[in-house]
């Protein structure tokens, strides 16, 4: 390794001042949904941080072949190939352990504990499904994407894109349906 | 073509949802996307000028992520783009981007999180058992909270005890640390709270819970 990857901010990218604004645009509209993405594909807070953080650095080494307009579509095409690169995060939080590092938007404080009890279950029904699925199903459900935009993002026909989504929405529903169904069941103790 | 109605939109069940809109609401805390925008003003992607931020100061903060760190030396490393990454203008044009033209990363890029937090997502549909689980932290934490809420602080730290005897790895530590300083506040145990709350927010600055356990701690001063 040599020294300038000891010293890695002696190598920044040049970027203009009108690059600079574009990018600090990008960052400002882009940034919270494309972390929580990669959260939805199974990152920690900390690994999305990071892997937005690429995603952004991507985009600014790229930025000339990012047509105006299509800012999410690269940040988010970037930040689903970033996830499928990144190892999967535990679910499971030690006691006095890990926190995420995260809000619930809008919630005030006294609401978060339930706020956080409904992600953490949300969470537990997301990792049910596979990672194709997984995938299609956060940028329908999650992120408004259409099935067109999707198939281009991912990578696939149409038609797979839309039989991914049948059968995703299929699996969250039934995973769903039977935490449901086990929470409403009279506790025994 | 025609999308489904989205369950978020009203597809789906109450339950489903709520489910769904919780995963839609989460945002990353102010404190974290500060760390992500000093990161790349390190970098150099972002300017300074809008938060002020020192260089020397967004350094330090970027190599304090640590997994951040990791990915820039890997970063560095990495060869030249492969040529698949020089996508003809027309591909990366076309709205929206085509896949093949999205950037493929070197497999040295690929974020690598400290191992301790390393691990396989849970691939299995709930078990009855693991279900069962859930319910039964959900009911025991529920049980805390109500005998908070009735001033039955005892009450709520057995409950809370019991949990973590039961569940030592549950799902819910946060709520249930959160609670239990909560707990001894009520109870007067304030020296008790004090510390486990200042332990609690040296490991965990970030937290959501931050706001909250302060005014615990503030109210027990």
């Amino acid at each position: 390794m040599s020294n300038a990857y000891a010293l890695p901010f002696a190598e920044k990218p040049r970027v203009t001042e009108r690059a600079g604004e574009r990018l600090e645009q990008m960052f400002r509209d882009h940034h919270p949904r494309v972390w929580r993405t990669l959260r939805r594909f199974g990152l920690t807070p900390e690994a999305a941080a990071d892997a937005t953080q690429q995603a952004f650095l991507i985009a600014a080494e790229r930025l000339d072949d990012i047509r105006a307009g299509s800012e999410r579509a690269f940040l988010f095409g970037t930040a689903l190939r970033l996830a499928r690169g990144a190892h999967r995060s535990a679910r499971r939080f030690d006691l006095d352990g890990s926190m995420d590092d995260h809000l619930i938007a809008g919630k005030p404080p006294d609401d978060l504990l339930d706020q956080q009890r409904k992600l953490t279950l949300a969470e537990r029904v997301l990792a049910t499904l596979d990672q194709d699925l997984l995938e299609v199903f956060v940028l329908f459900e999650l992120e408004g994407m259409t099935t067109p935009e999707i198939a281009a993002l991912v990578g696939v026909p149409l038609g797979t894109a839309a039989s991914r989504l049948r059968r995703a929405r299929e699996a969250f529903r039934e995973a769903a349906s039977k935490l449901e169904r086990s929470l409403r069941r009279p506790e025994a103790r | 073509m025609t999308d489904p109605e989205r369950l978020l939109n009203g597809a789906g069940s109450d339950f489903e949802r709520e489910l769904l809109g919780s995963l839609a609401n989460e945002q990353p805390s102010p404190s974290l996307s500060r760390r992500m925008r000093q990161g790349l003003v390190a970098l150099g992607v972002l300017t300074s000028a809008k938060t002020g931020v020192a260089a020397a100061v967004a350094v330090v903060a970027l190599l304090s992520v640590g997994v951040g760190s990791v990915w820039i030396t890997q970063h560095r490393a990495v060869p030249p783009a492969p040529a698949a990454l020089s996508a003809p203008a027309r591909a990366v044009t076309a709205p929206p981007l085509p896949a093949s033209a999205a950037p493929t990363l070197p497999t040295t890029v690929a974020v690598e999180p400290a191992p301790a937090v390393v691990a396989a997502r849970p691939s299995a549909a709930p078990t009855p058992s693991a279900a069962g689980d859930l319910r039964e932290q959900i009911a025991w934490l529920d049980r805390a909270r109500a005998a908070v809420r009735r001033g039955d602080s005892r009450g709520a730290l057995s409950e809370l005890a019991q949990y973590r005897a039961k569940f030592p790895r549950g799902e819910f530590a946060q709520e249930v640390t959160v609670l239990k300083i909560e707990a001894l506040v009520q109870d007067g145990q304030v020296a008790a709270a004090s510390s486990l709350g200042k332990k609690f927010l040296a490991s965990h600055p970030e937290s959501p819970h931050v706001e909250r356990i302060e005014r615990l701690l503030g109210t027990a001063r």
